[in-house]
């Protein structure tokens, strides 16, 4: 038995600290989807403690029958799903601004250090990405997150939305010509490559 | 043969690894034979290659999750007790928190509240068909066994005017010796003059002298009231 499976054992039983070591594991993962998804920070964090908080409460029922983590990702796709019909009003009326406080890329004490030209233009870049994710409908940015983010097939992602693979597939493509159209599709590939590697990356 | 449009289209399955091995390889030989398709295929891995370490530094820095750990296990604490299918569940210390029952209903109206299922599109619109049939034919059913619309009785005043009837009365005194020589003198005038027809005709007939209204044709409903005698007749008459 892993030591994940563990962890989960002793959550199902009542522990909390259990729990706990277990979301420390994905909650980066889970945040980064939120925050994605619903384009601000105070939303992520709502957003994915609520997953947690779901997770926590349907524990019980957790089979081992796959991964925690798939486990938990149809959580958060439902929690997300849920948590869109209940706000549907505001996430019609959010402004497409990325470089707002609530969305602003990170900037910890090791940005400081490369350079304020290559910041800069990582800023530009990921604000040309938000913008986009910001431009696309919820379920279209869902997609693309599951897609991209996370690596899930089109099937795996059309079973767990409810739709075709087709669908899922089309909406992939127009999120992705969005994205080069927004960050030119023309320019030098190296341009990217250098703006990537510049100063964001983990 | 090689043909752009066909491989271009199957980039983006390519990029994202949902092709077949050998289609794949096949793809990867045509790429390396036309430098155009390549550049295009270059330039598509880059964008994803972007916008997925755009995707990552959004995340924040290592000083924001203390903080969020320590707000997820206050949520985890005051959240409700789980509904452990274990019988011989360990007591945490974090849940034997007592919970009220006011938060867990108020939790409970929440959560059906904010709760949602997921219903098939054709199965929806089937419910809804059979909802507004339903309806209609309800309402149809509804006005074929209402009874036909009684008059409605609708009490108002009205102020009508009333004409008032005046009753005039004249109280005549006629004296009776008066009468007596009036009458005498009358006579040749009557027979000079013909009566009027809306006079009194005094006939000569009545021996006594009496006024009599025979004839009597006014033109206007007045109504007479003619008082015999008076308090000299009877004086007379003593």
């Amino acid at each position: 038995m892993s030591s994940e499976d563990e962890l989960v054992r002793q959550a199902q039983a009542g522990d909390t600290d259990a729990f706990c070591l277990l979301a420390q594991a994905y909650e980066r993962r889970i945040y980064s989807l939120a925050l994605h998804y619903s384009r601000g920070r105070q939303d992520a964090e709502d957003l994915s403690q609520e997953v947690w908080l779901k997770a926590y409460a349907a524990l019980s029922t957790f089979r081992y029958e796959s991964s925690f983590y798939t486990w938990l990702r149809q959580i958060t796709i439902n929690c997300f799903l849920n948590h869109r019909r209940a706000k549907s009003y505001r996430w019609h009326n959010r402004t497409s601004d990325a470089s707002n406080e609530n969305y602003a890329i990170r900037d910890d004490a090791g940005s400081s250090a490369r350079g304020l030209e290559s910041t800069l233009q990582n800023h530009l870049v990921v604000e040309k990405v938000m913008q986009v994710l910001a431009g696309v409908t919820p379920q279209q940015r869902l997609i693309f997150l599951l897609k991209h983010q996370e690596g899930m097939t089109y099937e795996e992602i059309a079973k767990e939305l409810g739709c075709s693979p087709g669908t899922v597939k089309k909406s992939v493509s127009r999120t992705i010509a969005k994205l080069r159209e927004k960050l030119g599709a023309n320019q030098e590939p190296e341009n990217y490559m250098s703006c990537a590697a510049a100063g964001i990356l983990r | 043969m090689h043909n752009c449009k066909l491989t271009r289209s199957s980039f983006i399955d390519l990029a994202l690894g949902e092709i077949e091995p050998a289609r794949a390889t096949q793809l990867q030989t045509e790429l390396n034979d036309c430098p155009a398709c390549h550049e295009e295929y270059e330039s598509l891995r880059s964008t994803l290659h972007v916008s997925n370490q755009a995707l990552r530094s959004a995340v924040p820095g290592e000083e924001f999750w203390p903080g969020y750990r320590i707000r997820l296990q206050s949520k985890l604490v005051a959240g409700p007790v789980r509904q452990s299918e274990n019988a011989g569940e360990r007591p945490s210390s974090a849940l034997s928190a007592p919970v009220s029952l006011g938060s867990q209903l108020w939790s409970a109206l929440r959560t059906l509240a904010t709760t949602s299922v997921r219903v098939p599109v054709p199965a929806a619109l089937a419910l809804l068909l059979v909802f507004g049939v339903f309806f209609f034919v309800l309402r149809a059913r509804e006005q074929v066994q209402a009874p036909p619309s009684a008059p409605v009785e609708l009490v108002r005043t009205v102020e009508v005017p009333v004409i008032q009837e005046k009753v005039l009365t004249r109280v005549v005194y006629v004296e009776k010796k008066e009468r007596r020589s009036a009458s005498g003198a009358n006579q040749s005038e009557r027979k000079e003059i013909p009566a009027a027809p809306n006079s009194v005709a005094v006939t000569g007939s009545d021996p006594s002298g009496a006024l009599s209204l025979v004839g009597f044709k006014p033109t206007n409903e007045v109504k007479l009231t003619i008082i015999k005698g008076s308090s000299r007749m009877k004086n007379d008459d003593k």
